[in-house]
């Protein structure tokens, strides 16, 4: 009757197995995708048609513009046409993008291929996220995998923006730069046909019903109304604009130092290599305590401080453990951002957010470049500075404030899945987070199975994401344990059990 | 709860008279009898006499019992039946304590305040207890336990003797005390918290080397 909580459930081999096989060709397009040979020398190649650093921050911010405007109607056709179709599109826009790039003879073209180029990352940043997230949660239904999968998931890609980044050195430096943009095009082409492949999740498509308008309002009323979800996302920003800055102005440092063009590829591989690496360390690093966190801090800030110094070596080291440390905390985001909102606006949610992200980094692109320009990218530098002491504040205020997710056992996820299809044949759409407070109240309703599914689904969906609501079911089961072995020991007086005694034993005599 | 075969081997020894068998379940049942009982009655003296009569209600049917319940069921009712009458008798309700049954169960200064950042999430969690195996002194615990069980209010203290201790489900306790089944679980839901802190607060002040709080689960 009562339902346990899984304190540290083993994962079903099995279903471990499954799950693998089925991510399996999603994986092969995300690393077929990655093989960006042109990104390395991308800023040489811009450099010799006609761009400046000023020039370079203009087209940055332009990008920022268009990404922001398509990212809003990337997240509302993933969730309800197919996430997959979506990821389709952007595959086809990076082949588009890399061909109209190797066309490029001057600023205006180019630009109209960072603008392709925008398309591509609108339609699949936040997709790609939430459709290994619900696969995941289709196939074992533990939210505690999904930070291990999308790192797997990233470590491939990583792997395969190093490995691209280092031959699109080479290659740009035995023929041309120019050769490196026609040679990815394949391989995004490629990426098409292995994402026609994967089975989709199901979980998200059970909305059908929703009217356009209902899902944007949905998805505003959680960013909006929804206080916890403030310094989440704020930390996601944060972190999304010191990731972009890095990778669109990291490589004025090398060419402040007047860098030779071999060390673009290695140093670009470094940086993605990064992106693998803070994949599979997210899971691990616990910035929900205070060592870990002050740790990372510490590390942050003085990369960030590093970079205003006029070194090569110091500045290629700083960005790469700032890219590195600020993935970590993007993850961190990301998995608190998916934990608060229900599975049907989650895309959407995750492509707002990235949206906004854009519309952050449009002024600071075109001042950056400005200042990088006009004083140098050492005075400039404390413009990133400046994000990462806002990052480290948003940082405590998040991990002290909201803790990790907890797994839910599968009999759980069953009741919780069951609960999902009554409200969409109710069609309930205001599964909206619950607070702490309400959810205590409603542990023996929840232990007695009374719940009406709408009320359950919001309760597991709060408890499943809060280690303190967990704990305090848990302590409920344990006190009617507790209750369970009492035996009674207030026994009746002796002079009662003797009257009761001499009772009995007359009334069989009799 | 179906009737199982000991339960019909226990009928039997009854029946033969086997005094062993009435001292056990005398002893056995007395307490839960007792807290159902004083939901009714309200006082200790009163529930008393009403479990003393409710026995010897059981020791003169025992021969007519037909065995459609379990014999545990069927002297609860008598027990429920001889608190009833004599609470009408007495023309006595027990008076619903409105304080003790309404606002929140956990302290309100655990939450955060809707001036802060999470308004009404954990400002001052649950920390984990020692599980069982961990635990030094059970004996101590239990008495932690029964203290907090007899302080609770009769009404919960009733919902959660038949539940809990007894084991009953939701329909049969709320037969029982003759209130519906929501009514008994709000009384149900008000005991468990009362008893958690209870344990919370027993074990927050004696275990010292205990996990520190946010090396929790994860």
């Amino acid at each position: 009757m009562t339902t346990t909580l899984a304190e540290e459930q083993p994962v079903d081999p099995e279903a471990d197995k499954r799950l693998s096989r089925r991510l399996l060709p999603l994986t092969v397009a995300v690393a077929l995708q990655g093989f960006l040979l042109w990104v390395p020398v991308e800023k040489l190649f811009m450099t010799d048609i006609g761009f400046d650093a000023a020039s370079i921050g203009v087209m940055a911010a332009a990008y920022a513009v268009a990404t922001p405007i398509i990212e809003i109607p990337s997240g509302v056709l993933a969730d309800r046409w197919s996430r997959r179709g979506v990821l389709v599109i952007a595959a086809v826009a990076l082949a588009l993008t890399s061909l109209i790039g190797g066309l490029s003879y001057n600023v205006p073209t180019y630009i109209g291929c960072a603008l392709v180029l925008a398309v591509y990352f609108a339609m699949y940043s936040g997709t790609m996220d939430a459709i290994v997230y619900d696969t995941v949660l289709e196939e074992i239904g533990a939210s505690e995998q999904f930070e291990q999968r999308i790192g797997r998931v990233r470590a491939v890609e990583s792997a395969s923006l190093v490995i691209g980044a280092l031959a699109g050195g080479v290659l740009a430096e035995l023929t041309s730069a120019r050769l490196t943009y026609f040679l990815t095009v394949p391989f995004a082409i490629l990426a098409v046909f292995a994402l026609l492949r994967f089975r989709e999740p199901q979980l998200h498509k059970e909305q059908e019903a929703v009217s356009l308008g209902a899902h944007i309002a949905t998805t505003y009323r959680a960013m909006i109304r929804t206080k916890r979800l403030v310094p989440i996302i704020v930390l996601a920003l944060l972190a999304a604009l010191l990731l972009s800055t890095i990778f669109e102005f990291g490589p004025l440092w090398l060419v402040a130092a007047d860098a030779a063009p071999g060390l673009y590829g290695p140093y670009w591989a470094g940086l993605m290599a990064m992106l693998g690496l803070g994949g599979l360390l997210a899971g691990r690093i616990a910035l929900h305590r205070a060592g870990p966190l002050a740790v990372v801090i510490v590390l942050a800030l003085a990369a960030a401080v590093a970079l205003t110094v006029d070194n090569l070596g110091v500045a290629i080291a700083a960005q790469i453990v700032l890219t590195l440390l600020f993935l970590i905390a993007s993850i961190r985001a990301t998995q608190l951002l998916h934990d608060s909102v229900p599975s049907n606006i989650r895309t959407g949610v995750a492509s707002g957010v990235g949206a906004l992200g854009w519309i952050v980094f449009v002024p600071f692109a075109f001042v950056l470049g400005l200042v990088s320009r006009d004083q140098g990218v050492h005075v400039a530098a404390w413009m990133i500075v400046g994000v990462t002491v806002a990052a480290s504040v948003v940082l405590v205020v998040v991990g002290r404030a909201q803790p990790p997710g907890i797994p839910i056992a599968e009999d759980l996820t069953s009741r919780l899945l069951r609960d999902v299809r009554h409200c969409l044949m109710e069609r309930r759409q205001d599964i909206e987070p619950m607070d702490c407070d309400e959810t205590v109240e409603l542990v023996t309703e929840f232990l007695d199975d009374t719940l009406s599914p709408h009320a359950e689904l919001k309760f597991v969906n709060h408890v499943r994401g809060c280690l303190g609501c967990s704990e305090y079911l848990e302590q409920v089961q344990r006190t009617v344990e507790e209750l369970r072995n009492l035996d009674d020991e207030e026994r009746l007086s002796e002079k009662t059990r003797a009257e009761l005694m001499a009772a009995f034993s007359r009334s069989i005599e009799s | 709860m179906p009737p199982t075969p000991e339960d019909g081997q226990l009928v039997e020894r009854l029946r033969r008279g086997d005094e062993a068998a009435f001292t056990q379940i005398v002893d056995a049942w007395s307490g839960g009898m007792r807290r159902l009982a004083m939901s009714y009655v309200g006082s200790m003296a009163s529930a008393d006499e009403v479990v003393q009569d409710a026995w010897l209600a059981v020791i003169e049917n025992l021969a007519g019992f037909e065995g459609r319940s379990t014999l545990k069921h069927w002297v609860f009712r008598i027990a429920a039946n001889t608190a009833k009458s004599r609470a009408s008798r007495d023309s006595r309700v027990v008076p619903v304590d409105l304080t003790a049954e309404a606002g929140p169960t956990v302290e309100p200064g655990r939450f955060q305040r809707p001036t802060e950042w999470f308004p009404g999430h954990w400002n001052d969690p649950p920390t984990p207890w020692p599980t069982p195996e961990e635990a030094t002194d059970a004996a101590e615990l239990r008495r932690v336990v029964t203290d907090a069980l007899h302080s609770l209010p009769p009404r919960q203290a009733a919902a959660v003797a038949l539940r809990d201790v007894e084991g009953y489900g939701a329909e049969e306790t709320a037969e029982l005390m003759g209130i519906s089944p929501a009514n008994q679980r709000v009384l149900l839901h008000r005991g468990r918290a009362a008893v958690r802190a209870a344990i919370e607060d027993y074990l927050d002040a004696g275990v010292t080397d205990r996990p520190a709080r946010d090396s929790g689960t994860s």
